[in-house]
């Protein structure tokens, strides 16, 4: 996507105010996606470049385990272009040099004349309650951030979005409505086309959405696009549209291919590259569409925009095995690539060990840096391939080159917790998690649960207090789901009634038990079970309590039989069965402050025969029923529960409760 | 009498309880060992937890005789009491078939997964506590000892399906005069091959006998538990019933059966309660004859009355109170005091007596 004149505008406007502005001071460009952040940050580098200053582009790739291998490398490398780091950069790339000696190494190294130019600042840490998280990568990343931006070694500009407060020395590009600046390659016609079409200028749109119209114009009609506008709200909803288009085309098969791969790669890459990931239809037109409209270039590499990058409908175009096979082809492009050598291979080797790491190999032959790189490699072993012994080779190693990785210990807590083995190394290892990091609901989770899944029922009770002191449910927003509930679940389903209850009754807003199914199932299997402990069961779990006690059966006892009105009915569960005769456990509901009164009684084969449409042949113990009393003399009509399974519960995670006993031979 | 308010040092006591789904025994050895056996619930909590945290005294030996639902509910908590000195058990199996029944009643099943989890890590980190409950393996506790009877480990091993009760671990406990035969869930054949490999002596002259399961008699699909291996001998002895309440219930009342055949061989015989809600509940004991039992006329069930004629028996329910045990007590020379019956127990004799 060529760069449009108001852009360029900008970077000649914003360059010398950087360059002749203090020394060590921060620029802050904001503006919503779309507008050009990114781009205008590459133009700064040139801008800068040319009046004698040292710029360094930082864009690691966001939410990922290696943002802060690839931030420092991209700092790392960087410096050493401006011949400012050459032998320190073993330290580097050495995993067993500890983070913040890295930071130091690589702090330590900026000068007044550099400008670091980080892209996109605020993503670089993901936030606590994204399954991403990794509170490791987080608190090195963030680090470095801090120490980017706050020992004013050097100059510092960066994008992010707007907010609220405005800042002191903010430059928010803007967008005019003036589309002449706008650079449409080969497709300015379609563009023009377009926009005549629709009768006004694509005023309020973004400079990146006037590309993307104009793209879905090229892979349609204009007159297609038009007759759609406006009918579209936000920018995901006309990249969907356009990705809509792409895949219903043969036509444009080669670009859908490279725009559901090419999100998977997290650097920029060259032309070449490109080519490879279209495949066989990617034509010379499906390249220009993608080169002038789409993507972002800047010194011959090309990057994918975050809209396009995110869709939905890239997540979902890759199956598994394409997927897969993707990762090998990246992995190998990656390796040829190192072997080739270049000004930043340890960034092609960083991106080449995530590729590597993500189809679960150990030994591609791609070097380690960063301990944290392992984190990519462990979770496909752990929770993609199964394969949660060699997942435990990768936790150990993490743990060791980085004593202070509270994520990898929880990992290895984890993986030898699922495969019951080791108990002693389990708990050692999720202790020194929480040590390290007391603010992680989950590890405070899964080590509770680890208690409770080897028996030792007391320790959880004063682990859960600790748990209950250390974290704050104002700043650990996902308090509820990420400790209460899989705590609660367990203990559920381990029987322990009482403390699952004590668990649910301390979720806050009590609201949520009722809001979210997975509360409400077990604050109601809890019910359930607490009655079945201290009185008897007459409901099968599928009825919830708060429905048991309803004017009107459950079943489909008529309301009148024979001529006669139903005057009550009963819930019952058969609690044995003794030659022709069914003993029945029955109830009557609770009334004022007295609980339900539970009554046994018993009915014939005959009975039965003639109150049901079932036998009495297959009636087995356990089984729910309904009984209908009809008239003075208490003519019954019987309906029975379907006899089936319940299991409404979420799934626990380890999964297997009784992976410790099985282990042991004491269950199969 | 109800429970003992305090427990004299020189004297063995055994509590038996049993509130008609489960039973439990705690027996105080002096003078201050513990000995449990089984748990259930009785006042909303584990039975056994009531005269430990009453009277004080050592943990010194838990054990589950057989993973059978009408054994362990609240064994969990006694575990979690603190570090008992001995875990016993033979039958250390899960049989999970539980896990995604619809009946709530039976998914409380799982807690013997806990049972059986703190167990197995106890027995990991804490070798000297295991006692695996095979016959004629032993055990000291303080000046006691406990000797299992039953099951043999290679029938068991060779017949790991067999039905829980066949593998229960009966246990013969004898301190200085005083003989106590806990019998479990071992029903028939077992008792013959029982008085076969110990000395018939030992089995049928005990002082006290928790009766073995439940006093079930032989019917059409059951050998029942009642053996002259065990039950022949002195008509003084005191035996303790559990009742269990499944269907038509046990022991059975009718003549010729259950507690009529018990009658036989003693003269009086202690239930620790009865399935069903009675007009005798109160009475401490209720003292009546089997045939009154029987008839429903002392104690009488409270009924409610349905359309047509039709009666069920109100169920032993939502209640807090601590009912439905007997507590023996003995000398060193086995000289018996009188026992302590509590709320909801009852004391037969058979009327020609």
């Amino acid at each position: 996507m060529p760069v449009s004149q108001e852009l360029i505008d900008r970077a000649t406007e914003l360059g010398p105010s950087i360059a002749d502005g203090p020394a060590k001071k921060s620029w802050i460009i904001k503006g919503n996606y779309g507008t050009g952040k990114s781009a205008l940050l590459q133009l700064l580098r040139q801008q800068l470049s040319n009046r004698n200053l040292r710029p360094i582009f930082l864009a690691p790739p966001k939410k990922a385990f290696d943002t802060g291998t690839f931030a420092a490398l991209q700092l790392a490398t960087g410096l050493r272009s401006h011949g400012q780091l050459n032998g320190e950069m073993g330290d580097i790339i050495n995993p067993s040099v500890p983070w913040q000696q890295k930071v130091d190494l690589l702090v330590g190294c900026l000068r007044e004349d550099n400008v670091v130019l980080c892209d996109d600042l605020e993503r670089w840490t993901t936030p606590s309650f994204d399954p991403s998280f990794c509170p490791f990568t987080h608190r090195n990343v963030e680090n470095l951030r801090q120490r980017l931006l706050t020992e004013q070694r050097c100059r510092v500009v960066f994008t992010t979005r707007p907010s609220g407060s405005p800042e002191e020395n903010y430059w928010l590009p803007k967008y005019t409505g003036n589309a002449s600046g706008i650079s449409f390659g080969q497709f300015a016609d379609v563009y023009h086309d377009l926009a005549n079409r629709i009768g006004v200028p694509l005023q309020g749109v973004t400079w990146f959405e006037a590309r993307l119209l104009t793209a879905w114009a090229v892979v349609t009609s204009p007159a297609n696009v038009a007759s759609e506008f406006p009918s579209w709200n936000d920018t995901w909803a006309i990249v969907g549209r356009f990705f809509t288009a792409v895949s219903k085309s043969d036509k444009w098969q080669g670009l859908g291919s490279l725009l559901s791969r090419l999100p998977h790669v997290r650097t920029a890459v060259s032309s070449e590259l490109l080519g490879i990931l279209g495949g066989g239809n990617f034509s010379e037109e499906c390249k220009c569409v993608a080169t002038d409209l789409l993507l972002t270039e800047c010194d011959g590499q090309f990057s994918i925009p975050r809209f396009l990058r995110q869709h939905k409908w890239v997540k979902d175009s890759l199956i598994s095995k394409e997927l897969t096979e993707l990762h090998k082809d990246l992995k190998n492009h990656f390796k040829i690539q190192v072997n080739a050598g270049g000004d930043a291979v340890e960034l092609l080797e960083a991106e080449g060990f995530y590729h590597s790491a993500t189809l679960g190999n150990q030994d591609d032959g791609f070097r380690l840096f960063f301990a944290e790189q392992l984190h990519a490699l462990g979770k496909t072993l752990s929770f993609e391939k199964k394969d949660y012994a060699a997942a435990v080779i990768v936790y150990r190693k993490s743990v060791e080159l980085a004593p202070d990785n509270d994520y990898g210990h929880h990992y290895l807590g984890y993986n030898l917790d699922v495969q019951a083995e080791s108990a002693e190394e389990t708990e050692s290892a999720y202790m020194r998690a929480i040590k390290l990091n007391t603010d992680h609901p989950w590890y405070w989770s899964r080590w509770i649960n680890f208690l409770i899944t080897t028996g030792r029922i007391g320790e959880a009770r004063s682990q859960w207090r600790e748990a209950i002191a250390a974290l704050d449910p104002i700043e650990n927003m996902g308090i509820y789901h990420s400790l209460h509930l899989p705590v609660a679940n367990l203990l559920a389903q381990r029987a322990q009634i009482d403390f699952a209850k004590q668990v649910l009754d301390d979720v806050d807003p009590p609201q949520l038990l009722k809001q979210d199914n997975r509360f409400q199932s077990l604050h109601d299997y809890c019910i359930a079970l607490k009655e079945a402990q201290e009185a008897d069961a007459v409901f099968p779990l599928k009825i919830s309590p708060d429905n048991w006690w309803t004017t009107h059966p459950h079943l489909g006892l008529p309301t009148s039989f024979a001529g006669k009105a139903l005057i009550r009915w009963v819930p019952a569960r058969v609690d044995a069965i003794e030659g022709d005769v069914a003993c029945l456990v029955s109830a009557h509901p609770p009334q004022d402050d007295s609980p339900a009164e539970y009554f046994k009684w018993t009915l014939s084969r005959q009975e039965f025969n003639d109150a049901s449409t079932e036998r009495f042949a297959g009636l087995t113990e356990d089984r729910f029923l309904e009984v209908g009393f009809y008239g003075a003399d208490g003519l019954i009509r019987i309906c029975l529960h379907p006899d089936e399974q319940w299991d409404n519960l979420t799934r626990l995670d380890p999964p297997d409760p009784l992976r410790y006993l099985r282990k042991a031979g004491w269950a199969q | 009498m109800m429970q003992p308010k305090q427990l004299e040092d020189d004297r063995l006591y055994m509590f038996v309880f049993g509130p008609g789904f489960g039973e439990s025994i705690a027996i105080r050895i002096p003078p201050n060992d513990w000995v449990v056996v089984d748990s259930c619930l009785v006042g909303g909590s584990a039975a056994a937890k009531h005269p430990i945290a009453q009277y004080g005294g050592q943990l010194s030996c838990l054990v589950l005789t057989h993973p059978h639902r009408d054994h362990y509910p609240g064994f969990d908590s006694l575990l979690e009491l603190g570090q008992w000195d001995v875990l016993g058990a033979s039958d250390t199996t899960l049989d999970i078939d539980y896990q995604k029944t619809a009946n709530p009643k039976k998914r409380l099943n799982a807690t013997l997964e806990q049972v059986m989890s703190t167990y197995l890590q106890q027995w990991t980190i804490r070798p000297q506590c295991t006692w695996r409950t095979w016959r004629g393996a032993t055990k000291k506790i303080g000046v006691a000892t406990l000797t299992s009877v039953h099951p043999d480990e290679k029938w068991a091993q060779a017949n790991a399906g067999a039905n829980p009760n066949n593998l229960s671990s009966a246990i013969l406990l004898e301190w200085e005069g005083v003989r106590l035969l806990l019998g479990a869930d071992v029903e028939n054949p077992f008792w013959q091959e029982i008085t076969e490999k110990f000395d018939a002596r030992l089995i049928s002259q005990h002082t006290a006998a928790k009766v073995p399961h439940h006093g079930s008699h032989a019917t059409s699909h059951s050998q029942g538990a009642i053996h002259k291996g065990w039950s022949a001998g002195d008509d003084n002895r005191n035996w303790v019933v559990t009742p269990y309440n499944k269907g038509r219930g046990l022991p059975s009342k009718e003549d010729g059966e259950g507690a009529d055949q018990l009658l036989d061989s003693v003269s009086v015989l202690a239930l620790t309660g009865l399935p069903i809600r009675h007009s005798a509940q109160q009475d401490s004991p209720c003292e009546t004859t089997r045939q009154a039992w029987r008839d429903g006329t002392k104690p009488k069930p409270i009924t409610i009355d349905l359309p047509g004629d039709r009666v069920g028996t109100l169920t032993q329910t939502h209640d807090s109170s601590l009912k439905c045990y007997v507590v023996f007590s003995f000398t060193a020379d086995g000289t018996q005091y009188p026992p302590h019956y509590g709320p909801g127990s009852i004391q037969i004799r058979n009327e020609e007596s």
